[in-house]
């Protein structure tokens, strides 16, 4: 199949990469919707989510499933385009446009996540 | 496109396509869905307005259709790299019918889970509903 192409040249790693991601992400993102979007999901509110994310263990899973998740699928999306786009310039563009997506997706992602901190309720310990 | 022509279209070739398709559509998602969540650094008021936006049955039914996307690329995932790791190479066939059930069954699932919940688009909808006939 097409996957095999990439395992040439310096694409094995990240070839292999993917997969590893796509295996965590796997187990995180069930987990995540589970927990966010069934669970709590009318009870979803501000004061809920700032409780959860002042814990440091949760802040440390959700900082690792946005890096993870921003990498599999950003990546995921340059492997794509890289099939249809053969014109030179433009795949330099669409490279840079994606790493700038990339590095806003994450500061942003970060920025939301980290300055939670302060009294826990008990459910979260 | 020329690595489409390579290939016959077959079942393989639909759920690879698929696979794209999906994905495609999860990293639209992933973006749109980091930048809701980022008001919560504009506090209480800014994250419950725009988490009270997402609090109606369209929404919670588009979250089940999200649900099936997630979980093909998920299932289908895992199916290509059991194969990419010479897991059931021999039995292909099986696998990918194996893949196929596993979705739609966890799919179904979780899909009853949502509309049956309190609060779930089932009873959202009973509650427009019910304001519609008193």
């Amino acid at each position: 199949m097409k996957y095999r192409e990439n395992v040439t040249s310096g694409g094995a790693v990240l070839w292999l990469f993917q997969r590893v991601t796509g295996v965590f992400l796997a187990a995180v993102l069930f987990a995540h919707v589970w927990l966010l979007h069934y669970l709590l999901r009318e009870d979803l509110t501000f004061a809920a989510v700032s409780d959860r994310l002042a814990t440091p263990l949760w802040k440390t899973i959700d900082i690792t499933f946005l890096v993870v998740a921003l990498f599999h699928g950003l990546y995921g999306l340059w492997i794509v385009l890289e099939d249809y786009i053969h014109v030179g310039w433009l795949r330099v563009l669409l490279y840079s446009a994606i790493s700038l997506v990339a590095i806003a997706a994450l500061v942003l992602g970060i920025l939301t996540i980290l300055p939670f901190q302060g009294e826990v309720s008990s459910i979260w310990q | 496109m020329r690595a489409l022509q390579r290939y016959r279209i077959h079942l393989g070739t639909a759920a690879w396509i698929l696979h794209r398709l999906a994905g495609l559509a999860l990293i639209l998602y992933l973006l749109v869905h980091i930048w809701v969540i980022h008001h919560l650094i504009g506090g209480q008021q800014s994250f419950d307005k725009i988490m009270e936006f997402f609090n109606n049955p369209l929404a919670k039914a588009l979250e089940i259709g999200l649900v099936g996307v997630i979980l093909y690329h998920l299932w289908n995932g895992l199916r290509v790299t059991l194969i990419d790791m010479g897991v059931m190479v021999e039995r292909q066939k099986a696998l990918f019918a194996a893949a196929v059930v596993v979705w739609l069954v966890t799919w179904g699932v979780v899909a009853y889970a949502m509309l049956t919940k309190v609060g779930g688009l089932l009873s959202a909808l009973a509650k427009i509903g019910g304001g519609g006939l008193s």
